[in-house]
């Protein structure tokens, strides 16, 4: 750590590597006891990208997707987002709700997506506090949830500016969701506020 | 996505600067970005910068397209180098979101603008018309070969500014 920003090196790369696979298990964990369907969840790339990049994220920029965003503050500042289609982010309301056939984000379809991106967050974070060697990083206080739907570029672009404001490569933790062995078109961003070193 | 050839939009991403005429059409997508497009009337020729931040950072950055305060300048000169005449050349402005309110882009969208119409203003070229601010991503269609300018915000129906 460095100020607020964390330092990307080899051996910082390695350290977020190992809390994100154990934040990555018990965030399965809690989706799996909050849906009622068996989902794990698996870190796919801890990789620093050039800015330009980090846009195609999320598929085309200029596709509309939804993200339940939490900041971070404290001793490790950032942003942990979960993104998804609407068709995914439906079909995850239906689950929960049991109400089929929803099209569009009312108050109850958001807050489906908003209580399962506390609780999946919530899970990731405890994880990786709790597995973090640093105790820099042991005190991470998380906003609550706010829904957004907006152009995946829109909102990268939010997510991505603090980094953007003093590097050129961005970092970013990303996992994957599989639900009963499928794939689920689900991302669990985490941001930090790097410095390269 | 892009290019010329295959009938779809020039797609400029953070940090571009691009010129263009006749059939071509750029396109970007913005958040607390702002695209600054450029035209001159008389040749039928315009740019688009797509910038992220107000100034340049001191440490070594050479990519001038990020940034509204060496940006804009150097959208001029190339304007400039390609036959057009500065005391013709207006602007219009697009983006600077307030996308979520717990951070840095809260403010830096609205900083963006600022900064973009205060360098402008010193190269005294007009900004004639603005689609910035409140808190929904953007998309901009820019045509350099005639000036139009086609805005949209996701689930609104599209403007031209």
């Amino acid at each position: 750590m460095s100020g607020n920003h964390y330092v990307i090196n080899s051996k910082s790369i390695k350290q977020l590597e190992i809390a994100f696979k154990q934040g990555a298990s018990e965030a399965g964990n809690a989706l799996t006891q909050w849906i009622g369907k068996p989902i794990s969840v698996h870190l796919d790339s801890i990789t620093p990208v050039p800015l330009g990049e980090s846009m195609n994220l999320l598929g085309q920029p200029d596709e509309p997707v939804c993200c339940c965003i939490m900041h971070l503050e404290g001793a490790f500042r950032g942003r942990l987002a979960l993104a998804f289609s609407d068709e995914s982010g439906m079909a995850l309301s239906e689950m929960l709700t049991g109400i089929p056939g929803s099209n569009e984000w009312g108050e109850l379809e958001k807050s489906a997506a908003l209580e399962s991106a506390n609780i999946l967050g919530c899970a990731f974070l405890n994880a990786m506090v709790q597995s973090a060697a640093s105790k820099d990083i042991a005190t991470v206080l998380p906003s609550p949830p706010s829904f957004h739907r907006d152009y995946a570029m829109s909102l990268l672009q939010g997510l991505f500016l603090e980094q953007a404001m003093i590097a050129d490569r961005v970092l970013f933790v990303r996992t994957q969701f599989f639900m009963e062995g499928k794939a689920l078109v689900w991302h669990l961003l985490f941001i930090p506020d790097t410095l390269e070193s | 996505m892009a290019g010329i050839g295959n009938n779809l939009p020039r797609f400029v991403n953070m940090g571009d600067i691009v010129i263009g005429n006749g059939e071509e059409r750029f396109s970007t997508v913005l958040g607390s970005c702002i695209a600054i497009m450029m035209y001159d009337p008389s040749k039928k020729m315009g740019a688009m910068a797509h910038i992220l931040l107000p100034q340049r950072r001191t440490i070594g950055d050479d990519k001038i397209g990020k940034y509204a305060d060496v940006a804009i300048p150097e959208m001029l000169e190339q304007l400039v180098k390609k036959g057009c005449a500065i005391r013709k050349i207006w602007a219009k402005l697009a983006g600077g979101a307030a996308m979520f309110n717990a951070s840095s882009s809260f403010l830096i969208g609205e900083k963006n603008l600022v900064a973009a119409q205060e360098v402008l203003e010193k190269k005294s070229v007009p900004v004639l018309a603005t689609h910035c601010g409140g808190t929904k991503g953007r998309r901009a269609l820019f045509y350099p070969g005639s000036g139009k300018i086609i805005i949209t915000i996701n689930g609104e129906p599209e403007v031209e500014i």
